[in-house]
């Protein structure tokens, strides 16, 4: 592995997978606090209409992935409370429009669409410096929006009724906070691909959910655990020759299995 | 005596049902008011609007001589337990600072005074000893009075409580209505609640709400207004509590 560090391509890999450990801990435990995750999957979905448009007309995929998650985003965030729609639903909806929209757009670019495989499941190992670039400027954001809205993102996810009560600006700031959903989307996306997003953001989150009390030590947890996967689904799937984004997934998946096989285990024994 | 709350003629709709018909209220300083009826009544619809969280169609609610939404600031709000996820990270602390997020305001942090006000709260409700236990390492009443707290750090001049002792277990009720009395000194209480018995002994004056109001500003209910609410006959009892609901009445 050592060796391998001083390739150009190697190094950005492992730099990816350190950023995006920092936005799916960080938004993760909002996700899973809130119970946004189907939420995020329709977000992460509905983006790839944007990578077929930067087929189709020629620029950056990722810069399209991250207009349309932003869109979508904002869509699910005012479709459900000014029409008779149900969350439910319009995030089945938009999941599946954004998908369409993309494949009618690849359908539409003349030629071969390279890479595309890459975008839907992702491929940690040819992650190009300048979306590096891009996911650094992504988190940056992240963590500013956070810091500076903490304490109501937090009350927003505990009692969002009492926090529009006492003049919270509910409305707005589940707005932003849906908008960061897309940006750790758009993060993601060059690691483990549109479809498998969802789970990176739900379950380094969701083990760190089992043993932390406070939503500051939940989110470096998951910040750390994401790391972890991340570089180690990436050493796997290169021993193996297997998918990144994929070894990355069921190596999480693993992981969370083991963490609520071990707390049944030993609350049966504290029992007994 | 100042008016805390009044609500005239109030209707209420949703997609074609009326919640709410036609309800007049006055909260005066000082007043404890239970709010008793049946399920679906519409008891969370009034406390909601009082609050501002749903606009009337028909009628004006005026708290502190200002439109709900402007006035929420300083009203304290414990709402039905249920709607809380208790495993929700989050502890004692955090929960009662959550009462100053208004005063604090976007961008900043909470200010000494909110963190006074905060402690204050807690030790109002004897529960400044539990300031780092997380929610779910608490019992039911202990959690309720942490709610209690959040809403008192908002310096309230009205508390609205959403059937506040459905999660306290019955040995603890009593210590748990005896604080609300207390708080009943410095502020005006409406309490929504299904226990009849436990309104008729500890609050001022009852209301009955079945989509109307009935209401005569005394702590005592007619055999009439009981009917009119729950649509059957209900029979009087009378406690021989301190504060009797039910006028003595004829075997």
């Amino acid at each position: 592995m050592l060796e391998l560090l001083q390739y150009q391509f190697m190094q950005n890999a492992i730099v990816a997978g350190l950023l995006a450990a920092i936005a799916c801990g960080v938004i993760g435990s909002y996700v899973v606090v809130k119970r946004m995750v189907s939420i995020s999957g329709g977000i992460a979905h509905a983006s790839f209409g944007g990578i077929g448009l930067g087929y189709l007309l020629g620029f950056n995929p990722v810069t399209g992935a991250l207009v349309f998650s932003l869109g979508a985003a904002l869509l699910m965030g005012t479709v459900t409370r000014r029409t008779r729609l149900s969350e439910d639903a319009s995030i089945g909806i938009l999941w599946a429009t954004g998908m369409a929209l993309g494949v009618i757009f690849i359908g539409l670019a003349p030629g071969y669409a390279p890479d595309l495989f890459s975008y839907l499941f992702g491929s940690i190992l040819t992650v190009p410096t300048s979306d590096i670039w891009m996911m650094l400027v992504l988190d940056s954001i992240i963590l500013v929006v956070v810091a500076l809205f903490y304490k109501e993102f937090s009350a927003l996810s505990f009692d969002e009724e009492f926090s529009r009560v006492v003049g919270v600006p509910t409305l707005f700031l589940n707005l932003v906070l849906l908008c960061l959903i897309a940006l750790t989307v758009v993060v993601l996306i060059r690691v483990v691909g549109i479809v498998l997003v969802i789970a990176l953001v739900a379950i380094p989150a969701s083990i760190a959910f089992q043993f932390t009390r406070s939503l500051k030590k939940m989110m470096l947890v998951s910040s750390l655990l994401g790391a972890v996967f991340t570089i180690a689904g990436l050493w796997l799937s290169y021993q193996l020759d297997l998918a990144s984004g994929a070894t990355i997934i069921l190596v999480s998946a693993l992981c969370l299995a083991a963490t609520l096989g071990w707390f049944k285990f030993t609350r049966i024994r504290q029992n007994a | 005596m100042g008016s805390i709350a009044s609500l005239s003629n109030v209707w209420v709709n949703y997609n074609g049902f009326t919640a709410l018909e036609d309800v007049s209220l006055s909260v005066d300083e000082q007043d404890f008011i239970g709010i008793i009826g049946p399920n679906g009544g519409g008891k969370s619809t009034l406390l909601k609007t009082i609050l501002g969280l749903i606009e009337p169609s028909k009628g004006k609610v005026e708290i502190l001589g200002m439109p709900p939404r402007k006035a929420s600031r300083q009203v304290g709000y414990v709402a039905q337990f249920q709607n809380f996820d208790r495993q929700f990270p989050i502890n004692v602390w955090e929960v009662a600072l959550m009462g100053r997020l208004g005063h604090a305001g976007l961008l900043k942090g909470y200010s000494a005074e909110d963190r006074h006000a905060a402690d204050e709260a807690l030790e109002k409700v004897e529960m400044a000893g539990y300031k780092n236990r997380h929610i779910s390492q608490l019992s039911g009443g202990q959690q309720q009075r942490v709610l209690i707290a959040r809403a008192l750090a908002t310096h309230p001049k009205l508390l609205l409580l959403d059937e506040p002792a459905s999660n306290v277990d019955s040995a603890m009720q009593k210590g748990f209505y005896e604080l609300l009395s207390e708080l009943n000194r410095q502020m005006a209480i409406i309490m929504v609640s299904h226990d009849i018995s436990a309104v008729s002994e500890y609050v001022k004056k009852v209301a009955c709400l079945n989509r109307k109001l009935y209401y005569h500003g005394t702590g005592q209910l007619t055999a009439e207004d009981l009917e009119a609410t729950y649509q059957c006959p209900v029979e009087l009892i009378a406690h021989g509590a301190p504060h009797r609901i039910l006028r003595d009445h004829p075997r």
